[in-house]
């Protein structure tokens, strides 16, 4: 319950060298179907526009 | 525009549309790193210290069951966080917030009492909007009750490991993961301003 230093620790001790910080994310995988969703629309949307505006250039 | 280009360039947007809403945790947690990084350049705060509790003769210690931090409205139960040295993981519920047992008790002398939980709207989504001096309070096993303020927030990657080997006054570190992917370690530390 004690260390050496009298600081209060509880059930159990680890050596800190193999020790990381809790990986206490979200959910990754909707993050990546989220920018992967963003990105192909974006270049739906930009290359529709851009075809768009070429055709009337064109006629003009 | 065609009746197909119209269709296509529909489909454009509501995928962009779908996108944003699927994202809309990842990218907001991607803005409160940013806000940490704010948080996290000016000084640390100090707080005075209640004459009541936190330096007294006595240890005043416990198991921590329940945090609270009213400005956020998070209340959540406290369970035991353990630590898989053969995986590199540790426990983690979806609903609870995770005391690491390698850590302090809560306690009156010193040390850091870690507690971790899940960047998850019934955990720790809202913990990055807390400010410098809002409180958490601790409650015991054995009906104590530690109130701590908010004093600086720091942003880290998963290897950083130096809040296990601190040794300082008593103060409350929560942790949450922040950045687009979550990447990062959110680090909240509080000063202990009082125990009941």
């Amino acid at each position: 319950m004690y260390d050496g230093g009298g600081v209060v620790l509880g059930a159990s001790t680890t050596a800190a060298g193999v020790l990381v910080l809790p990986n206490t994310g979200g959910h990754m995988w909707l993050t990546v179907v989220a920018v992967t969703s963003i990105a192909v629309g974006a270049v739906i949307v930009l290359s529709t526009a851009a075809r768009l505006v070429a055709k009337r250039l064109n006629k003009a | 525009m065609t009746m197909k280009q119209r269709w296509i360039f529909a489909i454009g947007l509501i995928l962009i549309a779908v996108g944003v809403a699927m994202g809309w945790g990842a990218f907001t947690s991607y803005l409160a790193d940013r806000h940490d990084s704010a948080l996290a350049s000016k000084p640390a705060a100090h707080f005075a210290v209640s004459k009541t509790a936190v330096k007294q003769a006595q240890l005043i210690s416990g198991q921590p069951v329940h945090l609270s931090i009213p400005s956020q409205n998070i209340s959540l139960d406290v369970i035991n966080g353990y630590f898989n040295a053969n995986n590199g993981t540790w426990t983690l519920t979806t609903d609870k917030a995770q005391y690491a047992t390698t850590t302090a008790l809560p306690n009156n002398e010193s040390g850091d009492t870690f507690i971790y939980g899940h960047n998850r709207w019934e955990v720790f989504y809202h913990l990055p909007r807390v400010q410098i001096g809002d409180e958490a309070i601790i409650t015991t096993d054995n009906n104590h009750t530690f109130t701590y303020k908010l004093s600086s927030v720091k942003t880290t990657d998963p290897n950083d490991t130096s809040l296990f080997t601190y040794k300082g006054p008593p103060v409350l570190i929560l942790q949450t993961c922040t950045g687009l992917f979550y990447q990062n370690r959110a680090l909240f530390t509080f000063q202990l301003v009082g125990v009941s």
